[in-house]
């Protein structure tokens, strides 16, 4: 084997493999990549055994073949090359070393054989379609934040993604909040039951989209997910959980609306649980006509309270909340109104925003 | 058998008084150990309404002669003690009072025979007193019916439990007689329903014998985790089945503990097993057991308690001993590779390192060097200060993602994660206990939990108990509970193992009039779960609000188990160790 490739694009592409090769693996093969070459172009493959990231590269061919090098080491190698350099991959069989040269700089790795590399078989994804990057990534970037950890029950480790009449929906929950993104499809899946995406795969794809704004290829098996972005695809397992049936816990007779605006009511939490050291905030709204009180109380005494100018009209209430959770979800809405529809019994509050009018959360309070 | 006698007065006194009779079972307790003595192989346990209406164990043992009918019901009769010789008993009986304890308190009807050719009899007993004696054909053996227990002590009968948790005891009960007599068959039906069958064994090998009985027990899984071991050490021979280090339970409920054949239910013993286990396992862990001890008659006292679940040993002290030596030597004879963890081990090498230290001065003789190393891992400017401020210093680093080092103003200290969080978590929990206020997240997706229906009743009789501790819990269905929230500080853990070991709390504890006084035990279990695991990456500021966090908790220097949850060395200590002092 022997190409050429320019740094640039090299470095870009290895610096996709970094979090999915397991730094400290068992089996040495996994810390590899495997670089194959076509006709003009290489391709370059990690895996996880769960998760496989492949990518093709514009290379200039000198001799075919294909092999799997460290990926840590490749990168740090080609990492520190000038930027504009062009830099030569040459396999040498006879001492099982690949050359690598730039500028006036030599060096070697061993390398693997790509036999035991594992990869993913070939599956039948029997659904497919186009989604416009940004679509998929709002889909998935609005709604991770809710994932959960849990041993117990598999569903929360990951984000839902299902079709609801025209609409592609993802839902992620840690069964104590809830967020759900909705965004319209033109091409419909057939006989689509619903994914989970396991939570490694969820931060790689959201990494792998930002900043792309074309359309991505989204294809579905019983159990992988597969996505071509770009010259890229990443090609994950699925969580096999089913998930609830959250559609029923999002409260239908919530009445009590108080609106007032995303920054400033995130400021306020922010400030106020500033006095709690614990791990996890509590902070308490006190709501009257168009006031609402914030409170936090810390050890020893401490507490932190501040009023905001709200919209409310209705019986006065008084709720506990984790401030994170709340903090979370203003964070994605970012600016504009936020209304908080609050029941009079202990239903879930339900946070939506004009500004992202296909999104949904579901916040369930806390009892002190 | 021999015939019966009464027991001459004297060593009536020598056994002591009190009760045998607590609960229903106790009563198959005595019925099933006569049946035993009576050499039986096929022992029939029916029970009704957890026993409280009917308990009926049926035996085909040689039977009670009509002569001696009168006799097996009077008070300190027994055909067990011939020689009057209380230091050499190898039946299970001997104190003559179960049947005319049980007669005293409930209907009886008993139906035996000694042959199978000789008319049988059956009379009927209340509240001690004999009826008529009818013929009443049967095959060899007898059958004891006991009717409305406690009948006559209205009292006692409110004590009684529900009808789950008492069926519960009978069925711990007859395990653990089952276990010790392997060449017995033993069926227990309750309310019609097979709760055991578990066939006899013909196998000449003791330890197949008791694989069988096992496995037909508490099925294959728990069996592959344990290994056989027998030790023939002095004059004792300790063997049986014991569990893998891996296999562990939060209470001691799977422990079954034989001296002579006859389970015993002694701390001591306890101890001793988990003394043998305490390199390989964590000290909140109980190992599982099946663990017969042997020896001479003469050594044992079995007569310490009239329910003779106690025994005294002659030497105690050195059985001990013996005891954890042998089990640990089955369990290095596993190879399990936790075997080779061993304090003591870890301990000498450090001695031995502080002798060669010679060798280890010069490498970091050179003070720049080591100047410049320390310089680096400041990294952040303000350290100095920073340290002169916190007793527990600024964490450096995590190692082996379980133990954090951090710098103080004279020194460095090095903290336990697990043990340092699980006692914050633990005097919080107490604390919010204490003053009612612990904060509770409700679940928006409850979680169902599947459970045993003995394990479910038990829960929901301590629903008001674990809601103080904001645990809701509901009943979903005959076999499982719905947890609807959980303490803020529990958010994150695997609620469901949560409740497996607060099940098994419940169920050692026992009695919720002492739950109160057990409240620390139940705290440990849940700071446990609620606690940052070994094993798990932290960051920076994470570290360091642990440190904090450690130091506003009152008793934050030691687990909730005694041990340091940090070991502080001084400069002059790390000096010493180099040699440069
Ligand atoms: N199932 C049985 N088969 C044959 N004999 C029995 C049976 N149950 C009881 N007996 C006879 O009745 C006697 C009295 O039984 P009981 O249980 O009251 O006393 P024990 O077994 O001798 O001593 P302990 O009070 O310690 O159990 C026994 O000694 C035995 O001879
Ligand atoms: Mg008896």
């Amino acid at each position: 084997m022997d190409f050429s490739v320019s740094k640039k694009n090299l470095y870009s592409c290895l610096s996709h493999f970094q979090s999915v090769v397991e730094k400290r693996n068992t089996i040495p093969i996994l810390s590899n990549v495997r670089i194959k070459t076509f006709e003009s172009c290489i391709e370059i493959t990690a895996t996880d055994l769960a998760l496989e990231i492949s990518e093709k590269i514009d290379a200039k061919i000198n001799l075919s073949g294909e092999l799997t090098v460290p990926s840590q080491l490749l990168f740090d190698i080609v990492r520190k090359a000038p930027d504009n350099s062009e830099i030569d991959l040459r396999e040498e069989k006879d001492s099982g070393q690949v050359f690598i040269f730039f500028g006036d700089s030599k060096f070697s790795i061993g390398y693997l054989s790509t036999a035991d590399f594992p990869v993913m078989e070939n599956e039948d994804f029997d659904n497919k379609m186009l989604i416009n990057a940004k679509d998929l990534s709002y889909l998935i970037n609005n709604c991770k934040f809710s994932m959960g950890i849990d041993e117990s029950r598999q569903y929360l480790n990951g984000i839902y993604l299902h079709q609801t009449l025209d609409n592609l929906s993802s839902v992620a929950t840690d069964g104590h909040r809830l967020s759900r993104c909705q965004t319209k499809i033109t091409e419909k899946l057939n006989d689509f039951k619903g994914i989970i995406i396991p939570k490694k795969a969820v931060f790689e794809i959201s990494k792998l989209l930002e900043g792309f704004d074309k359309k991505v290829e989204l294809k579905i098996s019983k159990s992988k997910i597969q996505l071509s972005i770009d010259n890229l695809i990443i090609t994950s397992k699925l969580l096999n959980a089913s998930f609830p049936d959250y559609e029923s816990v999002i409260p239908k007779n919530n009445n009590l609306i108080m609106k007032t605006d995303c920054n400033a009511f995130s400021e306020t939490i922010d400030r106020v649980s500033t006095v709690s050291l614990e791990k996890f905030r509590t902070v308490k709204l006190d709501i009257s006509n168009d006031l609402c009180v914030v409170s936090s109380f810390g050890q020893e005494k401490s507490a932190g309270t501040e009023q905001i100018k709200v919209k409310y009209t209705g019986p006065n209430i008084n709720i506990n909340f984790n401030a994170k959770y709340i903090l979370d979800v203003l964070n994605v809405l970012k600016a504009g109104e936020v209304s908080l529809t609050f029941s009079e019994n202990t239903a879930p509050t339900i946070l939506k925003s004009e500004n992202s009018p296909n999104s949904l959360y579901l916040i369930m309070q806390m009892r002190s | 058998m021999n015939e019966i006698k009464e027991l001459p007065q004297e060593l009536i006194n020598k056994i002591s008084a009190g009760e045998v009779i607590e609960r229903p079972s106790s009563v198959v307790k005595e019925l099933v150990e006569n049946s035993i003595d009576a050499k039986s192989s096929i022992i029939d346990i029916y029970i009704r309404n957890g026993g409280k209406t009917e308990i009926r164990v049926s035996d085909n043992g040689v039977g009670i002669n009509s002569k001696d009918v009168k006799l097996a019901f009077k008070r300190h009769a027994t055909s067990k003690l011939s020689d009057h010789n209380l230091q050499k008993i190898s039946t299970l009986g001997f104190r003559g009072e179960a049947l005319s304890s049980i007669a005293s308190i409930s209907r009886m009807k008993i139906y035996t025979s000694i042959s199978d050719i000789a008319d049988g009899k059956s009379f009927e007993v209340n509240s001690g007193l004999i009826g008529e004696l009818k013929p009443s054909p049967r095959k060899i053996g007898t059958t004891i019916e006991v009717n409305e227990l406690f009948y006559t002590t209205p009292a006692r009968l409110k004590f009684l439990k529900t009808e789950n948790y008492e069926t519960l005891l009978i069925k711990q009960c007859i395990q653990k007689l089952a276990l010790s007599n392997p060449e017995i068959e033993f069926n227990f039906y309750s309310n019609e329903k097979k709760i055991i069958s578990s066939l006899a064994s013909n196998n000449p090998n003791s330890n197949k014998k008791l694989e069988h009985r096992i496995v037909s027990l508490f099925g294959s899984e728990f069996f592959k985790n344990l290994i056989w071991f027998n030790e023939k050490i002095d004059c004792y021979n300790f063997y049986g089945f014991i569990g893998l280090p891996t296999f562990h339970h939060s209470n001691s409920a799977k422990q079954f503990t034989f001296v002579n054949k006859r389970p015993i239910h002694d701390r001591y013993l306890y101890n001793s097993i988990k003394a043998a286990y305490k390199d390989f396992l964590s000290y909140d862990r109980f190992p599982q057991v099946v663990l017969f001890i042997n020896s001479p008659l003469e050594d044992v006292d079995i007569n310490v308690h009239p329910t003779k679940n106690e025994v005294r040993f002659k030497n105690m002290q050195n059985l001990r001993s013996l005891l954890v030596r042998s089990i640990k030597k089955g369990l290095e004879s596993a190879g399990h590779r936790s075997s080779t963890i061993n304090t003591f081990k870890t301990l000498d090498i450090i001695n031995k390192n502080k002798n060669n230290l010679n060798f280890m001065t010069k490498k970091v003789e050179d003070p720049l060097l080591s100047n410049n190393y320390f310089k680096e891992a400041n990294s952040k400017n303000s350290t100095e200060e920073i340290c002169q401020d916190y007793p527990l210093g600024l964490a450096k680093s995590q190692f082996h993602e379980t133990y954090i080092i951090s710098q103080t103003k004279n020194g460095i200290v090095i903290i336990d994660q697990h043990a340092a969080h699980e006692r914050i978590v633990y005097e919080k929990l107490k604390k919010n206990y204490n003053q009612n206020n612990l904060e509770t997240q409700i679940l928006l997706i409850p979680e169902i939990i599947e459970v045993i229906s003995e394990e479910l009743d038990i829960l929901l009789n301590h629903r008001d108990f674990l809601a103080r501790y904001s645990l809701l819990i509901e009943k979903f269905s005959n076999e499982s509970i719905i947890v609807r929230e959980v303490p803020l500080i529990l958010i994150n853990c695997n609620i469901s193992l949560l409740m497996k070991d607060i099940i098994s709390d419940l169920i050692e504890i026992g009695d919720s009039q002492i739950l109160e006084t057990n409240i620390n035990k139940i705290c440990s279990s849940m700071a446990c779960h609620g606690s940052i695991r070994a094993g798990r990456q932290m960051y920076q500021d994470e570290m360091n609000k642990l440190l904090r966090e450690m130091e506003s908790t009152p008793f934050s220097g030691q687990c909730n188990h005694g041990r340091p949850t940090y070991i502080e060395l001084n400069l002059n200590q790390i000096e010493s160790l180099f040699g440069r002092k």
